[in-house]
Parts: C-alpha cells; structure tokens; sequence
C-alpha cells in the first residue's frame, strides 16, 4: 500500500524538510527516506499493522515526531502532519558579557537580543 | 521580531529562550553598547552559554608621586591592576612612566548618571617608596580623568659590613646589592 506524507507548520504554509524513519512492531526499522522539496515523502509498505512512524526535521528547531500508527485498510493513504510554533525547541541560555579589554565581568546592564524573523 | 531583555549581574545573565539568530543590542552604562561584540549570536540546540563583549572610551591616568600631588617626585615602575569588587585581578599590568603616569585606556565613565566603580589595586613601586595594595574605588565622570597616588619614601637603613675572620673589622670600601 502506498502512502503519502506531507509535513507543514502550523498556521502556515510553509514546509519542511525531514526525514522519516519506520520501524515494525518488532522495532526493526523497515524504512528510512528523505522528503521532497515540497516537504512530501511516499513509501509503500507491504502489510498492514502497527507501525512506529519517527519524524526527524532537517531544522533542528522543530520538535521530533514519535506515533504508533496502526496501518489497515481504512488508514487514510495522504496524512499530513503539522507542527506548531510552539514545539519550537526553547532552552535556557546563560549570557556573560565582560569587558572587551580587561576581560573583567560587567556589573551590571542588559542584553536585548532580537529574534530575527 | 520578539525582544527579549536579559538582565546582566556581575557579568552573568540567563533566560529561556528558543533556538534562532537574534540580533544583539547592550544597555550598558558607561560603555560604548554600539561596541557589543558579537551583534548576532544564534542560539543552537546544545549550546547554552554564550560570551559577549563590550568596550569602554575612558582614560584613567594615575599619577604616583611620593606627595600625592600633581608637583610631587613621580614614581617610575610602580604596577597596578584593573579589579573586581572582590579584588580578583584583570587584565594586563600598567607600569608608571617617566612621569609617574600609569594610564588605564578603555575604562568605563559616564557624564550624566553614576557609571559603575573603577576598582585598581597597585601591586608594586619603584622599589624605595611603600604602596598599599588595598582596592581603590574611582569613578569616572569624565572621558579623562586622573587621580594622583601617594607612595611616601620607605625609610632610611643602615647596613654594617664586616670582615666575617676578624671580628667587628670594618669592610673599608664595597657595595651591597639587595634584589
């Protein structure tokens, strides 16, 4: 059975690059493929059943993607998934800012740091 | 774009933020913030510590003389340090000159409002003036400002030499070297 999936972000139009890994009920990965430009990748699997579908974009700002998906006749052949903006991955950052020359800490201050969009 | 404002405390500063270039502006009294450097950092999975660098246009001249005044004799060789509160050392030695100049470049000043505390500790004079090494606090109100440092003249010694044969023998001509 051939199937078809198209990942986007939420809200938008715009789509990304990932790769798709599935693997059987056993855990053995049974296929590994790249998706197109258009952010689309088609795989054929041989049986239906469960499988693990893992999505991993090439953004590494967007979240992985893990689901069982049970594959039988009446799973839809074209899923699209989306991702929000919100599994944007966010960390927290320590700044330390020092004097160019003397190498010594400022005291006090702010960093503004704009998110370039 | 989003702004994000991260507070700075003794050179540290932390927030949570999501991966992405950001554009980088400082607000950093008494130092030139157009000078930050880098301007654009991006924050990448993994990575959660990242070194900024800013500059100041000051010029703190200190003056050493055995008097504490801008007439006094200069003191050439005396050495001082840029310093935290704590007294921890920065940066590279600055040497008096011939003048009895010791001149601090790029430190931070502000004409309009209390800009942070200059912290200088000397760490040594010419050899025959005493210093003290406790931390001195300036504050620069002014790109240029000087501050005149006492190093009074150590005390007179006296050595007596003599023949270690024969005692109490003077030793008639000769020097001693002390290092």
């Amino acid at each position: 059975m051939n199937y078809k999936i198209k990942c986007k972000l939420y809200n938008s139009i715009d789509v990304f690059l990932y790769k798709i890994f599935i693997y059987n009920k056993l855990g053995n990965k049974i296929i590994e493929c790249e998706s197109d430009n258009l952010g689309i990748t088609n795989f054929i699997l041989n049986e239906c059943g469960t499988y693990k579908l893992k999505i991993i974009p090439i953004d590494k700002n967007i979240n992985k993607y893990c689901k069982i998906i049970n594959f039988d006749k009446n799973y839809p052949k074209e899923l699209t998934f989306y991702f929000k903006k919100d599994c944007l991955k966010s960390s927290k950052i320590t700044i330390t800012l020092k004097d160019k020359y003397y190498n010594l800490p400022i005291q006090k201050g702010n960093i503004i740091l704009w998110l370039n969009t | 774009m989003a702004k994000h404002l991260i507070p700075i405390t003794n050179g540290k500063g932390s927030k949570t933020l999501t991966n992405g270039t950001y554009t980088v502006e400082a607000e950093v009294l008494g130092y030139d913030n157009a000078s930050i450097d880098p301007t654009s950092i991006e924050i990448q999975e993994g990575n959660n510590s990242y070194t900024l660098q800013i500059a100041a246009t000051g010029t703190l001249t200190l003056h050493v003389s055995d008097d504490g005044t801008d007439v006094g004799v200069p003191i050439i060789g005396a050495t001082f340090k840029r310093c935290d509160s704590e007294g921890n050392e920065y940066g590279d030695e600055v040497t008096s000159d011939d003048s009895g100049n010791a001149v601090f470049n790029n430190v931070p000043y502000s004409e309009t409002e209390t800009p942070p505390t200059i912290y200088i500790k000397q760490t040594s004079s010419d050899g025959e003036h005493i210093f003290t090494d406790t931390l001195k606090e300036i504050v620069m109100n002014t790109e240029t400002h000087t501050e005149e440092i006492v190093n009074v003249e150590a005390a007179e010694r006296e050595f007596t030499i003599t023949d270690k044969n024969y005692e109490n023998l003077p030793i008639s001509d000769g020097n001693i070297t002390l290092s």
